[in-house]
């Protein structure tokens, strides 16, 4: 297994300062520490600018990677009415991202090849191609399903990725264990990284022996899970349609958006033009947008597609597990359970996946 | 001199809220001389019965848009001290550093977009900007940095948001904080500049002695803390603050209306200044010796100046409050909550307003329920003193043309700077 | 926008009713855009900031557009409201107060001889006529009204773009979904996760979350979205522990909105 080599917390720090000295580094953090029940705080993703910023969390963050890539808002293009001119924008600076989960480094690979097609989107291409992402390992809580929906290992769409280890038990009398990582890299760019700003040691059988015990451990420790093997979803979900489950769920649901803001693989947007209060200058920006909102299928003279909660969150639900799966040959929900654990009126994507299963079968065994 | 003179002015401009000025003198004598309160009246003390004490900062903050974070510092003052909570020394830098940028806010407000258009004999700030660019923009400017203390800090300057009952409820970034001291100390020339501009422009004659209130503290300019002080009377204990200064009502105001033992009496800037001037900061009290201040201060349209010279004491205010918080270490803070087996209370909270002295008694239940609430307004205190020197002042005028009088009767409410939405809880001039 | 086209500049005017006029203010406040809007508008009547050219709504000129802030709470107020709307081409409500009754509704809870004699004592009977007091009603109860800009007070981002939108001849925009849309943008944890409760759900977004992310939680300062889910709301309030009592007390702060939805306040509906 020459893939992997250690990491000590020591060099690991190394790497982490040498990145936030030559790139704009974004990471996994705490936030409101003193807000939470456990006082350490809630995982989300934040701006690294030293080390001790950085906490790799076991569990997923609040909201999903996908605003280093696809911000909330960006600017495409900049004019002046009077002057008669525009210029395109494209605003790409080079970037790391520490502390993507297996689901947020599969859910990135989606976002790439939504980006990449029929018309190429320059902004987003741009962007991904200077952003070095550094994945680690995690542990599933209550909501995460990702070995249902095959995304729990990653071999690619990363460029260094972060197994915790114990480290090796030093000679007696030399200190306490060095904790630290075994780490492998996916990418050319991964390894210079690595080398430029951290010394890797050859990985020992005890280190590798304690990372396939703990993947043992994360496998056997998801408790949400999808009953059915992930290539029937989107036939299951063709089928469900006039499921009661739709009109149920869409009793309680707020139309608020928020699955689709945390969804790391919700790629919708709107786009306007806004203007300066001089009003010559102006630009045109694109900003996150959501099917689950009232207005998301309402079009000119009035008319709503999807006008009930409903309709909306059917059309969600599918998008993830049916519709998208045709062009791209991929599910595009990665288990990361964000929309669940969001959601105050508590749908859950896998349990209401669940009952369209058990609906689906009951229907066929008729 | 002119026997009769019937002038009705309808909602005087550039105050704050709507107020009539009614001046109707027959044979020389003043028979109606009001100003006249026309605001809707809002009735705060009954919005705030029966809602938590949590609400109550937020219910407050919504008496007046420009005072916002004085009410907001009284009422959670107020909260505080019946509940028996205590605050970090953060949260009260914090909300101290509000308090110098919403006041600095307010007088800059006043003296450009308020008062210099008369000054200059223009209608607005807007014909300012091609008239005067330079002082247009300097007002602008030094607005603009007060508000951002407001917005680092409370998270907006018109109703704050993070201060909240025990203590702050955001911590601000110490970059930002470096900013903020970066741009108040280079603030102090655009001061100096408009220092120079209103140092020149005479000042209508018109000293008349009153009593002028204001807080009184140790060691610090008082403006968030201190004790309610009478020039004449000495020391107010805030308990006896609303019977000392009694409140009633008049048919043409829906303000209240407020007197002393000795009747009229007055607040603010010009008060403030009167009764705590050593304990400005040697550059307010360079500002003040170059605008040729003596003190006491007895004439009303001194209160610009008294204005622009607490600028100069705020700004030095804030930058000492940042650096003061930068050195404590900023850190994120729980708020405090109400003290264990909490049995109900009343609580006091006085602030100096930019009007001047503002008073919020509750009286708060076991369940934290507001049972009782009262409020003393600085422009309440000051109506009566404004129509005193309505009386005094319309005589000496009235061998003058009309518009003069006019614009002369005016500018003299404006220098209170009189906060009408505030005081109903009300301007216009009605020449009848 | 050529320079000295008199002519073609909006004539604006800005009103004041029941309020703070924290929301005039916040115009003011755009110190950065404010020579642009005063070049744009031909603003005939300011009160908080300007002398000249004091149109009353009573005389005979005429505006583009209206912007009233501000609740209705006096017979004077709805007369010269109903003058506005006859004079003006586009009524703007600016603000809670004006568009949806906002925190002065609180008054609305007590008989009015009750809140003028708390407020008032002898007096209140005394001068019967100064202190006359009607229950709080928003503008569109009594006019027609083009265009809400929400918010206690208005944001500033929303004001500059729903002037830029009527000087360039759009209709303003005006949010149709709920806070958390703002609220997960601007990256906040959620207020619920954090042990307390909010309004955000159901109320109509624009703010960009800004209480949240100032520590607070949402008030519901703009109102309730147009399709708001207010009985699963009731739900989630009371699985977080809430008492009946205390998740009336949220729903009433702003405008005892939900309760107007259903006409309970004896709101007359707006001619239109």
């Amino acid at each position: 297994m020459e893939k992997f080599s250690f990491l000590s917390n020591k060099e690991f720090r190394k790497l982490v300062e040498g990145l936030t000295g030559s790139f704009t580094v974004y990471g996994t953090v705490r936030k409101d520490a003193r807000l939470s029940a456990a006082g350490d705080g809630f995982p989300a993703y934040g701006r690294i600018s030293c080390f001790e910023d950085l906490v790799l969390g076991l569990t997923p963050t609040h909201l999903s990677a996908k605003e280093f890539l696809f911000p909330q808002r960006e600017t495409l293009l900049k004019f002046d009415i009077e002057k008669m001119t525009h210029a395109a924008v494209v605003e790409a600076v080079d970037q790391v991202i520490i502390g993507l989960h297996p689901c947020d480094i599969h859910a990135v690979g989606l976002m790439d090849r939504v980006f990449a097609y029929g018309k190429p989107d320059v902004n987003y291409l741009a962007r991904r191609a200077k952003t070095v992402i550094i994945g680690t390992d995690c542990m599933p809580d209550r909501f995460c399903f990702c070995k249902s929906v095959d995304t729990m290992n990653v071999d690619a769409g990363f460029d260094i990725f972060l197994h915790r280890v114990k480290g090796v038990e030093p000679p007696q009398g030399a200190g306490p264990p060095q904790n630290g990582f075994l780490v492998r890299t996916a990418t050319d760019r991964g390894k210079t990284i690595l080398s430029k700003y951290a010394k890797a040691k050859k990985a020992s059988l005890k280190q590798l022996d304690e990372i396939a015990a703990f993947e043992k451990k994360r496998e056997d420790s998801f408790t949400a899970h999808i009953d059915a093997p992930a290539g029937q979803l989107p036939e299951i979900y063709s089928k469900s349609d006039e499921s009661p489950v739709w009109e149920r769920i869409g009793a309680i649901c707020y139309g608020c958006g928020s699955c689709n803001n945390v969804c790391p693989t919700c790629y919708c947007f709107d786009v306007k033009d806004e203007m300066k209060s001089n009003l010559n200058e102006g630009e045109r920006v694109r900003v996150w947008d959501g099917c689950t909102l009232e207005d998301f299928a309402k079009v000119t003279g009035g008319h709503n597609f999807r006008r009930t909660r409903s309709d909306r969150l059917r059309h969600r639900f599918n998008r993830k597990f049916n519709y998208l799966t045709g062009r791209f040959g991929a599910l595009f929900c990665v288990g990361c359970g964000r929309c669940s654990r969001t959601c105050l009126v508590q749908i859950n994507i896998s349990e209401v996946t669940n009952e369209l299963i058990r609906e689906y079968n009951a229907k066929k065994r008729q | 001199m002119k026997k009769n003179l019937h002038i009705k002015i309808h909602e005087i401009t550039r105050v704050e809220g709507h107020g009539d000025i009614v001046i109707d003198i027959r044979k020389g004598r003043i028979k109606e001389l009001r100003l006249d309160i026309i605001e809707s009246p809002r009735f705060f003390e009954v919005m705030l019965v029966g809602r938590k004490y949590d609400e109550a900062q937020h219910i407050m903050s919504r008496i007046c848009g420009i005072c916002a974070v004085s009410h907001t510092s009284a009422s959670l003052k107020a909260i505080e001290a019946a509940m028996g909570m205590t605050i970090s020394r953060q949260s009260l830098l914090l909300r101290k550093l509000a308090f110098c940028g919403e006041s600095i806010q307010s007088h800059i407000l006043h003296l450009f977009f308020l008062v210099f258009p008369d000054l200059l004999g223009a209608g607005s700030i807007a014909p300012l900007l091609t008239a005067e660019p330079e002082l247009a923009r300097t007002g602008l400017e030094l607005k603009r940095l007060a508000n951002e203390i407001c917005a680092v800090v409370g998270g907006r300057h018109i109703h704050p948001i993070s201060l909240f009952p025990g203590g702050v409820a955001h911590t601000p970034e110490e970059a930002d904080l470096k900013r903020l001291k970066k741009a108040l100390l280079a603030s102090f020339a655009k001061l100096d500049y408009t220092l120079g501009f209103l140092s020149n422009i005479p000042v209508p004659q018109f000293a008349k002695p009153r009593e002028t209130i204001s807080l009184k503290a140790r060691g610090e300019y008082p403006l968030h803390d201190g004790k309610p002080y009478s020039d004449k009377e000495g020391a107010i204990e805030p308990e006896e603050y609303s019977r000392k200064v009694k409140e009633y009502c008049v048919n043409h105001s829906t303000a209240k209306h407020a007197r002393t033992k000795s009747g009229t009496f007055m607040v603010g800037a010009l008060a403030r200044l009167n009764n705590n001037f050593k304990l400005l900061s040697p550059r307010a009290k360079a500002a003040a010796k170059k605008a040729g201040l003596t003190l006491p201060l007895e004439n009303p349209f001194m209160n610009n100046m008294a204005q622009l010279i607490e600028c100069f004491h705020l700004t030095d205010e804030a930058a000492g409050h940042i650096d003061s918080l930068i050195e404590n270490g900023l850190k994120s803070e729980p708020v405090k909550k109400p003290r264990n087996g909490f049995k109900g209370g009343r609580g006091i909270g006085i602030v100096e307003a930019p009007r001047g002295t503002l008073y919020h008694d509750y009286t708060i239940d076991k369940n934290g329920i507001v049972k009782k609430a009262d409020c003393v307004i600085p422009t309440a205190q000051n109506l009566r003193s404004i129509e005193d020197d309505l009386k005094a002042f319309v005589p000496t005028l009235l061998d003058r043309p009309r518009e003069e009088i006019r614009r002369g009767v005016e500018t003299l409410v404006r220098a209170y700077d009189p906060c009408i939405s505030c005081s109903t809880h009300i301007m216009d001039v009605r020449f009848v | 926008m050529p320079e000295n086209a008199e002519k073609i500049r909006p004539k604006a005017a800005f009103f004041s009713f029941t309020c703070c006029e924290g929301c005039q203010l916040a115009v003011l406040s755009c110190e950065d855009e404010l020579p642009d809007i005063l070049r744009a508008l031909n603003i005939v009547y300011f009160r908080e900031a300007m002398t000249e050219k004091r149109v009353e709504p009573s005389q005979r000129e005429d505006y583009d557009i209206a912007f009233v802030e501000g609740s209705v709470t006096t017979q004077k107020e709805i007369t010269k409201l109903k003058h506005i709307r006859k004079k003006a081409k586009t009524v703007i409500a600016l603000g809670a107060c004006s568009s949806t009754g906002g925190l002065n509704c609180l008054k609305n809870r007590f008989p009015m001889d009750f809140v003028k004699k708390t407020v008032y004592g002898k007096y209140a009977e005394k001068y019967k006529k100064t202190f006359e007091t009607l229950p709080v009603r928003p503008i569109d109860s009594i006019i027609k009204v083009d265009c809400y800009l929400h918010g206690c007070p208005i944001s500033k981002t929303e004001f500059l773009s729903a002037f830029t939108a009527l000087l360039m001849g759009k209709t303003p925009i005006t949010q149709n979904y709920p806070v958390c849309v703002d609220c997960k943008m601007a990256g906040n944890i959620c207020v619920f996760e954090k042990g307390m409760t909010c309004l955000g759900p159901v109320t109509r977004a624009g703010c960009d979350a800004v209480c949240v992310t100032y520590g607070c939680i949402c008030w519901g300062c703009r109102g309730l979205v147009d399709d708001p889910n207010v009985s699963a709301h009731k739900e989630t309030l009371k699985r977080y522990g809430l008492t009946a009592e205390s998740m009336l007390r949220s729903f009433d702060l702003y405008g005892n909105c939900s309760l107007r939805k259903s006409g309970s306040l004896g709101v007359r509906p707006a001619k239109k």
